[in-house]
């Protein structure tokens, strides 16, 4: 017994060993940035010189500060994309589901834009919603629709940005989609089918609840990554939009760290970001008991 | 099932860790070539200086014969170059500075002079100046070389300075029967907008000033839409006081200025509509051939000259009571990192660069700028290559080109949201009076913001 026991603490010790470097990299990489970053954000740093101890100054300054909120108020409305994408994604891995042939090659298609660049998918759209020459004027011109100034306008702006976002999300949601559906077992619908179900019922009966783990992994990953959207918005309106209406939160971090030379106020809130991720990802995990199939 | 899920996934955990180990070993193969340079051309090539910058494509090519040339006159050093697109630039700068890792020559834009030098990250190149005997200081342009002073100090040499003349197509002059700009004597607003009206071409051929002319089918303007600093400074007005401490907008010069410039749009139509701006920049329609007048830099030569149209210069049309034309003298600056190991060979670079006179006549022949030097442009102006007028820029340099108001604060966050805000007024969705009205306390306030943080 004793034996035992000492050989499988031995092999505790190999196996900590084997996972050193891993929490190494975590130490250093991960935990030593985030302590001093949250040093950082209680000082004037302005990345050049010496930074001066303010306190929660910085915070408060941010609390009062319009843009900020602006820019959160911007950050929320993007969320929209995430139940418009995956409403469409599940439709579409439903449908590719049923084995139609050449499907394939539209897998292959709406997988395309996710291994793209996005600074060079985003520069494309930019063309797309151009007033004059761009594709979705003309498209709307030829259905009597009135040009609309997708990028300068405060009413389009952030809905010209979901729709980029929907579009390039769509690949991974309906992949993860159609994995799911391949393991929900044929002999449900066999028993659906007996007892007269139609194909609307399979779906909202079956389908659906068996999809809730895939949806919800889909919906955390999608909030966590919304939150933090950016590229397409410094590309397509580089001044955060009319009136600022299209700053997301880390467009404003930016704009204060590296053009404003804040590097401090930037920490700040990149805190106040990171602290609303970890809270909305809770609040998913609470809910997720409601609706989740377990 | 659970097989091949183990099998993907071991799979994806081998490509992660290939990622992961090829971009950190890529960060040092990098390091370990330019040791291996170092060391492979013996005592030869022993000084190797990192030059950071940002260029387009063709300025870039014409860098590079530059350095070929500083290596052939320098044989102990090799310069290691490295030209960001200009958006990144700064960001790159301030991460490489934040981190330490200076380079030993780099672009500094006048704005960031006052905080790169309280927080010690550029040299004070004043003594290597006066002892050098390479060049003659005296022979810079006051307005070059003043933009990287202080306290008597300096700390850059001009990478160029950058008037901003006004320009205008010949082709579509003659094609209208007009008179060519004189080059010597401003225009007033009113001459201009009545020519730029002449200019301004709808659809089925009428000008804006015919009564049939329609403004919603325009396929050739007048102007593009204006800079501001033209038109406000010429109107007798600026944003900030003397010692840039209080925005002054709400003043009816101010306004005066912002009126003019609302009206060439909605009034006039002379220049691109919000929208029709957002389609296709000033640029791209200068280089058309559909917009008669433009401002140019002297950079801008060099891609000009392959246009199918002649062009000349002419000063900004001036208010017509002050009558005196103003504009934008842009300028860059090479400065030579405080921490570089080699301040002389650096020092060399940047002397090189600014006020070698070889190189400098070889930068204005091939149409990148015009020269740092005072005794060259006269040489400059007499160049048989396009724009006609090239003294208009001189004029600019010499008499009358000033810096933008933002060089004049600590950070852009005011300027940035004057350009912001502004929008409103040129979109139409505010007057005049509520534009300066609302935003003149806004502005107040982040340059106060701004202030404050100079203090520190």
């Amino acid at each position: 017994m004793r034996l035992v026991n000492a050989l499988s603490r031995k092999e505790k010790w190999i196996g900590y060993l084997f996972i050193l470097p891993l929490c190494l990299q975590f130490i250093v990489f991960m935990i030593g940035p985030l302590i001093y970053s949250l040093y950082i954000s209680m000082t004037d740093w302005n990345i050049f010189g010496n930074a001066r101890f303010v306190g929660l100054e910085n915070y408060l300054n941010m609390l009062q500060n319009e843009r900020f909120w602006a820019a959160m108020k911007n950050t929320a409305f993007y969320l929209w994309g995430i139940p418009i994408g995956l409403s469409i994604s599940m439709v579409l891995a439903v449908w590719m589901n049923r084995g139609i042939p050449g499907i394939s090659i539209f897998r292959f298609m709406i997988y395309l834009p996710v291994v793209s660049s996005i600074v060079a998918v985003t520069i494309l759209w930019q063309w797309m919603y151009n007033y004059e020459f761009g594709l979705i004027n003309h498209l709307l011109h030829s259905f009597g629709i009135k040009s609309i100034n997708w990028l300068r306008d405060s009413t389009w702006v952030k809905p010209a940005i979901i729709i980029l976002g929907v579009w390039r999300g769509l690949g991974v949601s309906t992949i993860f989609y159609l994995a799911a559906l391949q393991n929900i077992p044929e002999s449900l619908y066999e028993a659906a089918s007996l007892e007269g179900a139609n194909f609307l019922h399979k779906f909202r009966y079956i389908t659906m609840p068996l999809l809730t783990p895939m949806t919800f992994f889909l919906v955390v990953t999608g909030v966590i990554n919304t939150m933090q959207i950016f590229v397409e918005i410094q590309i397509m309106t580089p001044d955060g939009g009319p009136g600022y209406s299209s700053a997301s939160i880390v467009f404003y971090i930016w704009q204060e760290g590296f053009r404003y030379n804040a590097l401090g106020y930037a920490s700040a809130a990149s805190w106040i970001l990171g602290i609303t991720i970890f809270i909305l990802t809770v609040i998913n995990f609470k809910m997720s008991k409601r609706w989740v199939h377990q | 099932m659970n097989v091949r899920k183990d099998g993907l996934l071991s799979a994806l955990l081998i490509v992660f860790i290939i990622v992961i180990v090829s971009a950190c070993s890529s960060g040092g193969s990098e390091s370990q070539n330019r040791e291996k340079e170092d060391s492979s051309d013996g005592g030869e090539r022993s000084v190797v200086l990192e030059y950071l910058a940002f260029a387009q494509p063709q300025e870039q090519e014409i860098y590079e014969k530059l350095f070929e040339q500083f290596e052939a006159d320098y044989p102990n050093v090799k310069i290691d170059a490295t030209f960001l697109p200009p958006d990144d630039f700064w960001q790159q700068m301030q991460t490489r500075l934040g981190a330490g890792t200076q380079p030993d020559v780099f672009y500094v834009q006048p704005g960031n002079l006052d905080i790169l030098i309280d927080n010690n990250q550029i040299m004070d190149i004043t003594d290597f100046i006066s002892e050098t005997g390479i060049f003659n200081l005296d022979d810079i342009w006051e307005s070059g070389i003043n933009r990287y002073k202080r306290d008597g100090r300096i700390y850059a040499l001009p990478k160029d300075v950058g008037p901003f003349a006004y320009g205008y197509n010949k082709n579509l002059f003659e094609e209208a029967g007009l008179d060519l700009p004189d080059p010597d004597q401003p225009m007033s607003w009113d001459e201009y907008i009545e020519i730029a009206q002449l200019l301004t071409i709808d659809a089925n051929g009428n000008n804006a000033k015919s009564p049939q002319f329609d403004p919603n089918n325009i396929v050739q303007y007048g102007a593009d839409f204006w800079w501001p600093e033209p038109a406000v400074w010429s109107a007798g007005a600026d944003w900030l006081n003397e010692d840039a401490t209080k925005v002054t907008i709400n003043t009816p010069e101010f306004k005066e200025a912002l009126q003019f410039m609302y009206d060439l749009r909605h009034k006039y139509h002379v220049v691109p509509s919000y929208e029709a701006a957002d389609a296709a920049s000033g640029y791209v329609r200068w280089l058309e051939g559909t917009v008669a007048m433009f401002p140019i830099g002297p950079w801008d030569q060099a891609a000009f000259w392959e246009l199918d149209f002649e062009y000349g210069l002419m000063p900004w049309p001036a208010h017509p009571k002050t009558m005196q034309s103003r504009t934008w003298l842009g300028s860059l600056g090479i400065a030579v990192g405080s921490n570089t190991e080699h301040p002389q060979e650096a020092f060399n670079l940047v002397a090189y660069l600014s006020v070698d006179e070889e190189t400098q006549r070889r930068a204005m022949e091939m149409g990148l700028q015009v020269p740092n030097l005072m005794s060259l442009a006269d040489e400059f102006v007499q160049l048989d290559h396009l724009p006609y007028n090239k003294h208009v820029w001189i004029d600019t340099i010499k008499e009358y080109g000033r810096p933008q108001p933002h060089e004049r604060t600590y950070n852009p966050e005011w300027w940035d949201r004057y350009h912001e805000t502004v929008d409103a007024l040129w979109r139409g969705e505010l007057t005049v009076e509520e534009y300066v009205e609302t935003y003149e306390p806004v502005l107040q306030e982040l340059l106060d913001r701004a202030i404050e943080q100079s203090r520190r």
